[in-house]
This record gives structure tokens, sequence and C-alpha cells, in this order.
């Protein structure tokens, strides 16, 4: 049989002769081949399924005429097609149903159903969602993948073994000294770009990518999605945007490519503003709850001012741009048991993203900075940003840090992480510049991604917004402590 | 955003490479294809992880961001491409992932497409077993979730169902792998029967 | 009509049929309809806050103010 043949399936439902007679007709005028039978094609022309429509303009020269069988066929209903033509076979689904569902009446509840409903009531709900974040993304990403693991791979590892053995053989055999430090020391390709993947970025990316495999495939996302849907509604936002925005906190870059399944373009600017502004990335969260751990009054005014930049950018963003405004509705699925074998497939497919498109774009920035070091533009950049963090109350080092922060969120903030232990940083300039830096640009990866997906113009508009807005945020946390009269 | 397995062969994570191209190679030897459709949350991941075992490879849907899963499968003696895809309601798309689905059904002419629903709700789902059928598209219907329709107290004639909707129907419980044999053998049957 | 009523305004843990789905804005119906929300289902009301929460079928569905205001409901 051939393919096409194949596809014209028999003892297929039948709609009401109105519906059949118009299906017949176009069937009749459609002459190219479809990959769908034609009486399917004639349905979703009539329901004026876009995509579909757009095909069979192009391939039919009969196209005024199939769209004249569909204009009289409207005016046969008074409601619109796609409506009539669902509740037909809704209709037959249910007569079916009858037929060969059977419920018994001494049915069990199923045992979730409890948990359930907890976990949607805002009472309950709070409190649990609280405890989700504080034992998923604190206790395990924050403490055992950034503390733990990174302390493992990275302090014993790489420090005590792999780095000192590159230095010396890259020392030993190879002369060049610019080579030397595009491969090893301080910056080399080895020594920091690789080190930095694997003892940093896998651990805790990975612990991270873990735990929300393990929240996704419980079904607890769409509980999540209506607990802040009000909220989100205030910036522009609806609930479904609470998966990209928790997504952020394990890499901003891979959330601002999944904002792509945000419904309305307006709610995709908004969600790549806010993400590319106050979402911390699991990295640079990892470094700076680390810094300022010791400090929990920093630590509370850091988080507290990151959120109300967050709030408050995404209401003005909200009042300001223009769009439909955002709608939610969400199947809730119940509470299940999560399955190791989706939690490890899921886990090792978005850590393989990561390494595949995200580590080559952090490879590349050492090269870059390499070049940039190499070639003194760096110093130069450096020496511009000194006044201004002299006006934010910092010391003139924190420039370079500032400046990698561009190429790596976590970089930046292991630059501060360094001057706070050399004590160059007192307790308020590091609120300071932790506040700055968690605001500052995105990285180089997640600026190439708001590129491919937002576009030039967009993603300019939005640094152009972020850069002055993260030092006057800066300035402002600074000139609040000062008058405040902290002194840590 | 570029899809992950061309070119790079030399770069150094070769753990993860090794384990795209194993599946990559498999890919291309596979003769038949199959794809599973379905709303979300019935099953979908799970009854292609039980056939397609450890190697899949997963990659952005061309000119998309949203994700699909490929891996092979041996069913009945034939090697086939798995296809695991996100949701999709109606076969008239609204969001992104719906008409990713379709554009993936409707040009990767699929050998088989496995519609698993949920035994709980197949009210709602039938309907799109309807479509799929009136498209034209080889199905089999899977109905997923049977233990928990039966721990609400609910009976379903598969038999009748499948008389009444002119589909081959069977019933599982992927998560607990229940009636996943029985869904290969109908699987291969059903093959069979259309190459004839 | 008499006895209709949109989803907000019935009671939490309320049952009615819905009658018909009120809105100018085809997307919504389009959703809603391939959800399952359809004219003559019967649909129960869970919660309204922060999200309201329906029952259709064995089905769980939240929605906004803006979704469950267009879903008009007869007691019966
Ligand atoms: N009780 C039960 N749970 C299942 C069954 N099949 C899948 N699940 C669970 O349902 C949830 C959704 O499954 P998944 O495969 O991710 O659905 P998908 O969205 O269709 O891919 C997961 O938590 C599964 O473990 C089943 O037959 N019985
Ligand atoms: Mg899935």
């Amino acid at each position: 049989m051939l393919k096409s043949e194949l596809l014209e399936s028999h003892n297929v439902f039948k709609y009401d002769e109105k519906i059949e007679k118009a299906v017949k007709e176009i069937e009749k005028l459609l002459k190219s081949s479809y990959n769908i039978s034609k009486r399917s094609i004639a349905l979703l022309l009539l329901q004026e399924d876009e995509e579909i429509t757009a095909l069979v303009k192009s391939r039919e020269t009969s196209f005024p005429e199939i769209s004249d069988i569909i204009k009289k066929t409207k005016m046969l209903f008074s409601e619109p097609l796609y409506y009539v033509i669902t509740m037909q076979r809704q209709k037959k689904v249910d007569e079916i149903v009858s037929q060969v569902v059977r419920t018994r009446n001494n049915s069990k509840k199923l045992i979730s159903n409890w948990l359930d409903k907890i976990t949607v009531q805002p009472v309950t709900g709070i409190p649990i969602l609280l405890m989700v974040l504080y034992f998923g993304l604190y206790k395990f990403v924050g403490e055992f993948g950034a503390g733990t693991l990174v302390d493992f791979i990275e302090g014993s590892i790489f420090e005590n073994y792999i780095s000192p053995w590159v230095n010396s053989a890259v020392k030993t055999y190879i002369p060049n000294e610019a080579i030397q430090e595009l491969l090893a020391m301080d910056y080399g390709i080895i020594t920091l770009g690789l080190r930095y993947a694997v003892a940093i970025i896998l651990p805790i990316v990975g612990t991270f990518f873990l735990m929300f495999s393990i929240i996704e495939d419980s079904g607890y996302l769409p509980r999540l999605a209506l607990l802040v849907d009000r909220v989100f509604k205030s910036i522009g936002l609806n609930g479904r945007a609470v998966i990209p925005m928790t997504l952020g906190f394990g890499c901003d870059t891979m959330a601002t490519l999944v904002s792509r399944t945000l419904e309305t373009p307006r709610e995709r600017v908004i969600a790549t503003l806010l993400l590319a502004l106050a979402i911390p990335c699991s990295a640079q969260l990892g470094v700076i709850l680390g810094m300022l751990s010791g400090m929990p009054a920093a630590l509370a005014i850091w988080a507290s001012f990151v959120a109300l930049v967050f709030i408050f950018v995404g209401y003005l963003a909200a009042q300001v741009l223009p769009g439909e405004k955002p709608v939610f509705y969400m199947e809730i699925p119940p509470l299940r048991l999560p399955r190791i074998g989706n939690i490890i497939e899921k886990t090792v497919s978005r850590m393989q993203w990561y390494f595949l498109e995200i580590v080559p774009i952090f490879i590349l920035a050492s090269v870059l900075i390499w070049i940039g070091r190499m070639t003194g533009i760096f110093d130069a950049i450096i020496r511009l940003a000194e006044p201004v963090m002299m006006a934010l109350g910092l010391p003139p080092e924190t420039a370079e840090a500032f400046l990698f922060g561009f190429f790596r969120r976590d970089y930046g903030a292991a630059g501060l992480y360094d001057l706070k232990k050399t004590g160059v940083l007192n307790g308020v300039q590091m609120t300071v510049a932790s506040v700055t830096l968690t605001l500052f640009v995105p990285c180089i990866a997640q600026f190439s991604v708001m590129l491919k997906e937002r576009g030039v113009k967009t993603t300019l508009a939005i640094v152009a917004f972020v850069f002055p807005f993260a030092f006057l945020a800066g300035y402002m946390v600074n000139l609040i402590l000062k008058t405040a009269g902290v002194v840590w | 955003m570029k899809c992950c397995h061309d070119g790079r062969k030399e770069n150094i994570f070769s753990k993860f490479f090794k384990r795209i191209q194993d599946a990559n190679s498999l890919q291309s030897y596979a003769k038949r294809k199959l794809v599973l459709v379905g709303t979300p949350n019935v099953g979908k991941s799970v009854i292609f992880n039980k056939l397609t075992g450890a190697y899949a490879t997963v990659s952005n849907y061309p000119g998309t961001t949203v994700e699909v899963f490929r891996g092979t499968s041996r069913i009945g003696g034939e090697l086939f491409e798995v296809i695991d895809t996100p949701g999709m309601y109606s076969l008239m798309p609204i969001t992104e992932e719906e008409r990713v689905t379709r554009t993936l059904l409707l040009n990767e002419s699929p050998d088989i497409v496995l519609h698993v629903v949920d035994a709980k709700n197949i009210e709602r789902m039938l309907s799109m077993t309807l479509q799929l059928k009136e498209a034209g598209f080889p199905i089999i219907l899977v109905v997923n979730m049977m233990d928990e329709a039966e721990r609400i107290g609910r009976e379903i004639d598969l038999e009748k169902l499948s008389a009444l909707i002119d589909v081959p129907v069977v019933g599982t419980s992927a998560a607990l792998n229940r009636g996943m044999d029985r869904l290969r053998k109908k699987v291969a049957e059903y093959v069979k029967k259309r190459a004839a | 009509m008499n006895g209709e009523k949109n989803l907000t305004q019935l009671k939490i843990g309320e049952e009615a049929s819905i009658a018909r789905i009120d809105t100018t804005d085809g997307k919504i119906l389009k959703k809603l309809m391939a959800l399952g929300v359809l004219p003559g289902m019967r649909v129960s009301l869970l919660q309204k806050f922060p999200s309201y929460v329906i029952k259709v079928g064995n089905t769980r569905i939240a929605a906004d103010e803006t979704i469950a205001r267009s879903i008009i409901v007869i007691k019966k």
C-alpha cells in the first residue's frame, strides 16, 4: 500500500452533516499531498489552524474556493467551528466512555490526597514552599554542593594535585611565558577554565539540576506556580514563569532559553530582564553565600535588597511594557514519588547540555581574559572603572572582580571572595559589592543567549538598563548603610 | 541553539559524547520510528525509559528550545527509534511545545504512534485519539496508570474500547512495569500487519 | 439567565455543571476546551486563594480570576 493511501484511514468518527459536507468539498479541492489525511487537513482548516492554513494557502491554487467553503460553513453556526467540532467529538467520547468505564463505589482515596491539599493552600503551602527552598536549595545545593563537594574537588583534588602538577608540567615543557599563562597559572584554560568547570560548576550545577529534576518529577512545580501566580501577575508574569525563574537559580543561561515557553513576547522580555538583573545563578550564589555566611546580617541585607529589586523592577516593567496581560491556567497533577529513572534522565540531559553548550563558552572566556591581560586592555578598563568603585565606597581592587564578573558570574564573586580573604574588604563593602555584582550584567553565555533569543535591540536595551542600575543600587546600599552608621 | 552531536569529536568531555555517539549510531540503524504522544504527566517518559533503557539523547527540536528525547529499542526483533515528545492536548496546537509535537508528527512519518493516556482521565483524552486516527496516524492507544484507576475504583473494558474506536488498545502501569511486555507485543504485531 | 453564575461565585466545595465559556478571547476558549473544560461537564470548586482550583472529572486545574470568571455554570 502507498503511504498516502495508508493515511486515508477508515472507520473514523463522523461529525454532523453540515461539517461533513464542508469536509468533503474541501477534501476534493486539496490536490497536493500532505503528511496527514486530507480529512484532517480539512477539519483543521475549518477550525482556522494558522500553520495548516498557511501551508495549504502556499500549496493549493484553489485556496480562495476553500476559503469560501469555510466562510459559508462558519455562518451555519452561532459558535466558532473549533467549539462545534470539539463538542461533537466530545459527545462521541462521552458515549464511548459510558459504555466502557464503570466506577465501583467502594473507591479508596489516593494516599497522596492529603499531601496534595496541604501543598496548594496558602496557610500550609507557603511554609512547605519555604521548607523546599531551604532544604533543597540552601542545604543541598548551597551547603552540600557548593560547600562540601566543591571543597573536596577543588580544595583537595585540584589545589593539591592537579593544579600544581599542570603548572609545573607547563613550566617545564613550554618555554613561552605567554603560552604558559594561557594554559595554566592563575587564569589559564586548564587551571581556571577547566578547574572551574569541573570543580565548581559540576558539583553546584549538578546538585541543582538533580534537586530541580526531583521537584519537577514529583509534580510540585504546578503547585508552586499556583501559589505565586498573584505575586507574579504584579510583575507582569503569570505563575508558569516560576519554572524559568527557579531554573535561573541554577543557570540563568538555561533559564533564559526556557523562558521561550512563556506565551507572550511581553512575558518573555520581562523574564529575560529579571533573569539578567536579579536572579543569581547557582555558581554565583554558591560563592556569595560562602562569602557572607559568617555575617548573617549582611546576608539578610543582600537577600532582601535583591528580592526588593526583583519585585520593584518587575513591577515597573509591567507598567511600562505594552502587550496583552498574561492569563494563568494549569493542570495540577497528583503528587507522586519521583522515579529514579526519570530523575537521572532529566539531570543527565541538562548536565550534558550545560557541558556542551556552556562550558565551551567559558573556555573561550579564559582565552579572552588571557588576551585582555596580555594586551593591557584589561588594565585600561580596570583603571577606568576604579573611580566608579570608589564612588560606591569600595576599594579600587574590586574593579577587577567586576570585570571578570562579566565573563562568568562566579569569577566575579570568587574575586570578591579572594579580596575578603586578604582582608581588603570590610563587611559593609562586601555587602555593597555583593549586591552590585549580583545585579550587574549577565555572564557572557547568558548574554549570547539573550542576543539569540530576544534579538539585539531588546538585549542592548536590557543591558543599558541593568548596567547603570546595578551601580546605582550599590551606591544606595552603601549610602543607607553609611547613614545608618553600620560598621562591620 | 545548535544541536549537540556534530563535529566536536575531540572534546574532553568524552563520556558524554560516547553516550551520545553510541545512541546516535544505533538510531541511524533503526529502521522504524515510534513516537510517544499525549498530555503532560500521563507517563510518556516512564514508558520511553522502559522501552529504551540507558541510551537516550536529548536535543532541542530544530529551531526551538523544546526538548525531544530519542532512544532506541528492540521490539519483536526490529530496531526502533523511539521519540518522547513534550505534552500535547489536541492536534490543534496552542503552546510552543504542542506546535513542536505536531511538527514532529508531521515531519518524521512515524511507523507507529503511541497515544499515552491516563486511565483516570480517559474521558478528557480520547478526543485526541479520535483526532490522531482521523489524521491517519498508525496509532496504538496506551491506557496507562491502570493501578491508580483501580485504586479509585474505576474499571475499564479495554477490549470493548478497542472495538468501539477501532484502534488497538493496551492497558499499562508503566511505573510498576506492568503491561510493558503486552505493549511490545502489540507494537510488533501492528507493525507486521501494516507492512503486509 | 436563571441560575447561571460564574465560577468565582460558587462556594468552596460546591458542585455545578458548566453551561458555557463566556469569553471574547478565542485563545482562552481553546485552552479550556483542550484541557477538557467543556460545557456539560460537572465541575467543583476546591479553593479560591491564592488561585482558583477546580476539579473536572478526575483532573484538577488551577486558574486565575480572568479564567474562572469566564466559566459559566448552572447549579443542578
Ligand atoms: N502510579 C503510577 N504512576 C505513574 C505511572 N506511569 C507514570 N507514573 C508517574 O507519573 C508521573 C509523570 O510521568 P512522566 O513519565 O514524567 O509523564 P510525561 O509527562 O507524560 O512524560 C511520574 O511521577 C511517574 O512516575 C503508572 O503507570 N502508575
Ligand atoms: Mg515527559
